[in-house]
């Protein structure tokens, strides 16, 4: 009696504790990383996931030996994923091409060089491959950039700059120059950014010879400033060492052709400033869009300034401080761009007018985040992030949330009305409190001259810019149409007024003038 | 009634003559308490309306954060802050002000800036972001000639010199910051003590 009522027991903590496992499995299944967006003033609201993780591969998964650095990574034309990693060993330096799915085609611990002589990597930091294929590589450890046909065969070697081939280079720049990142516009243009140079973006014609720099950063000193270096003594001066331009860390082409430039040594101070009043200073863009003479041209008409994460004013319990630390950009259809913040492991996209429209992932792996984020590129729907925290690659996949915003973007571009109002619809469906499609339903109904109607929905989604567009329409109409009744109306009650104070002027003149008749009688 | 519109009305007196009206506010007992208390209530109100009803162009401050008591504070307690701290330097500075005169000056100066951000709020509706200069004049004009009118009326009360006006001035700004300071200690102090008797209650709940 006693055993059967044990086992009883038994079975019933069994069967619970099953119960509990399958509970908590769901609740796993159900863990996501969080997905937001930022409105006017700067609070973060929740938005459907516009990407969930599709895969993650390590080295190990792939059958070669552990990623142990991952520096660069570059989704091609042709669906071919290329990674360059980078390590201590010898043959940690290599370059691994991988299919969509991140499913191994080859790899490459070297190149053919002209004269059919294998020669090793020395350590790949960046990657670039061009429409027909070719392969460019920064080479960090040699200070080449090479340029190799798509079966690693050699081309063109573009060695460090030297002072001898340039004049305005000396032999310190060829010591420090490390390059690290590059992109090859369609000409046939090479611009490399390197590690240690903030001369600004160095840039190789087709043929490998150095031809200068690009978006040198200004040094801009404000009153205080100069007011203090002119106080200074000439050793304080010397040891003023705040005033360093700007040194890019990542590059990207877009496809209009324009260069995208994310910054590393960004002034926390001037960034949180500009996250404060909700403007862009030149001291604060962690991001450029750079014309051919090298001026930002990038559009900042969103909801705060281009720089990541908003809400780093006050501290929170996660522990994360700071701003967003960008390291990666990546331009993606429709003229959006994303940036990779490797403090809080966020992805963040931006449409080409500057606003935000959804940022995700994280830190917390297990739910799809990403540990120690470095490189970022995208193909069609695939979004690929190198995640050096866990020494693997990542490949996201477009929801059907991200695709409507896409299309909505596609139409408003190519300016299909319809289209853009339905995409937009469709938006809201999913998700009724995101403000980016009332802004764009608002924009269409601005187009189309309904004002009134615009001036709600950019009401609704607090837009104060657009708001003051559509009121200046709106009260213009207003003015026009009521115009006419309100001289009217004035000349009316001019006339009403202006009758009997006529004619009480002419009744007293005419007694006047009996009067002074009488009295000249 | 009567005399609560004529306070009302007096305020006028002292925008255009502020020296006599602060001299007869102050000798004459010119101007009334009630009507002082209103003058505060519209500084209030302006307060309130320029955060919920300003047009969107130029909406400065989140709806969904307002808070009506947070902005009664925020009038509230820097013009009282103003009065104790000015009647306590004052007072010592031989100023000839009783408290009443510094409260009922100070609410008299409040007029033209509640009257210009109410107007403002008006022009916001009517206004786009590009004519914001106008919007700016009009709010701008009334802050300078709330703080000239407070200056003057603090010179006519206490029968002061200007330069005793600007060190008395100078003084109350440190007493109110001073004051400021006690009062979140004090605060701190008394949350603390309140923690500690609270630790102590649920002790002895936890051992009984």
């Amino acid at each position: 009696m006693k055993i059967r009522k044990l086992v009883c027991a038994m079975a019933a903590l069994l069967t619970a504790s099953a119960g509990f496992q399958t509970a908590s499995a769901e609740k796993v299944e159900e863990r996501a990383f969080p997905s937001y967006t930022y409105g006017l003033w700067g609070e973060a609201s929740d938005c459907p996931a516009p990407y969930t993780l599709d895969g993650r591969v390590t080295g190990v998964d792939l059958g070669l030996p552990d990623f142990r650095q991952i520096n660069d990574l570059f989704a091609a034309a042709n669906g071919r994923v290329y990674v360059a990693v980078s390590g201590p060993e010898e043959e940690d330096n290599r370059i691994i091409v991988l299919d969509e799915q991140l499913s191994l085609l080859e790899t490459a611990e070297g190149y053919t060089a002209a004269d059919g002589a294998f020669v090793r990597f020395g350590e790949p930091l960046g990657i670039f491959v061009d429409a027909d294929s070719d392969i460019y590589i920064c080479d960090g450890k040699t200070k080449e950039v090479l340029h190799l046909d798509g079966q690693f065969r050699e081309k063109l070697i573009i060695p460090a700059p030297t002072a001898e081939a340039s004049a305005i280079i000396n032999e310190e720049f060829t010591e420090r120059y490390r390059p690290s990142k590059l992109a090859v516009d369609p000409t046939g243009r090479i611009h490399v950014v390197a590690i240690n140079i903030n001369e600004g973006i160095v840039e190789f014609e087709p043929d490998g010879t150095f031809t200068g720099f690009l978006a040198a950063g200004k040094v801009k000193y404000s009153t205080i400033e100069l007011l203090w270096r002119r106080l200074s003594t000439a050793a304080q001066r010397e040891r003023m060492k705040d005033f360093v331009p700007v040194e890019y860390n990542n590059i990207e082409l877009d496809e209009d052709g324009y260069l995208f430039a994310t910054l590393a040594a960004m002034d926390e101070n001037a960034v949180r400033g500009d996250i404060q009043s909700g403007s862009s200073s030149d001291q604060g863009m962690v991001v450029r869009r750079l014309n051919y003479l090298g001026s930002d041209i990038m559009d900042r008409n969103g909801y705060g300034p281009v720089v990541g994460d908003l809400d780093v004013l006050d501290s929170d319990l996660s522990g994360y401080t700071g701003i967003s630390q960008i390291t990666d950009v990546s331009c993606g259809e429709n003229g959006t761009f994303t940036l990779l913040d490797n403090n809080r492991s966020h992805i963040f996209t931006y449409s080409q007018d500057g606003y935000l429209l959804y940022a995700f992932a994280g830190p917390d792996v297990t739910a799809g985040g990403l540990r120690m984020p470095v490189a970022v590129t995208q193909q069609e729907e695939y979004l690929y992030v190198a995640d050096t925290g866990t020494r693997s690659v990542c490949v996201y996949r477009q929801t059907a949330f991200a695709r409507s915003v896409q299309q909505a973007l596609s139409a408003e571009y190519t300016g299909d009305l319809q289209e853009a109002e339905a995409a937009w619809e469709a938006v809201l469906e999913q998700s009724a409190e995101y403000a980016l499609a009332y802004v764009g339903l608002g924009k269409i109904a601005y187009q189309s001259g309904e004002y009134e109607t615009a001036m709600r929905l950019f009401e609704e989604s607090q837009n104060s810019t657009w708001y003051s567009k559509a009121f200046k329409q709106y009260r213009a109409q207003q003015m026009q149409r009521y115009f006419v009744p309100a001289v009217v109306l004035l000349a009316a009650t001019a006339v009403l007024a202006a009758v009997p104070l006529t004619w009480r002027y002419i009744r007293r003149r005419r007694r006047r003038e009996q009067r002074e008749r009488r009295e000249s009688l | 009634m009567k005399n609560v519109l004529g306070g009302l009305r007096y305020s006028f007196t002292i925008l255009s003559h502020p020296i006599r009206g602060f001299y007869e506010l102050r000798f004459e007992n010119k101007g009334n308490l009630v009507s002082c208390l209103l003058l505060l209530l519209l500084m209030l109100a302006a307060a309130v309306c320029q955060s919920v009803y300003t047009g969107l162009s130029f909406a400065v401050v989140n709806i969904k954060e307002f808070h009506i008591l947070r902005t009664t504070a925020n009038v509230l307690i820097p013009v009282l802050l103003w009065c104790v701290a000015n009647w306590s330097i004052t007072v010592l500075m031989d100023g000839e002000g009783r408290f009443r005169d510094i409260f009922m000056a100070t609410c008299y100066a409040t007029m033209p800036y509640s009257v210009t951000a109410l107007i403002g709020v008006l022009l916001s509706r009517v206004l786009t972001a590009e004519e914001a200069t106008f919007l700016g004049i009009v709010t701008t004009a009334g802050v300078v000639l709330s703080l000239l009118l407070l200056f003057t009326g603090m010179v006519t009360i206490h029968q002061f010199s200007v330069r005793q006006a600007i060190f008395a001035l100078i003084m109350t700004v440190a007493a109110m910051v001073f004051i400021a300071f006690l009062a979140v200690l004090f605060l701190s102090v008394v949350d603390d003590m309140l923690s500690y008797i609270r630790g102590v209650y649920i002790e002895l709940q936890l051992r009984r």
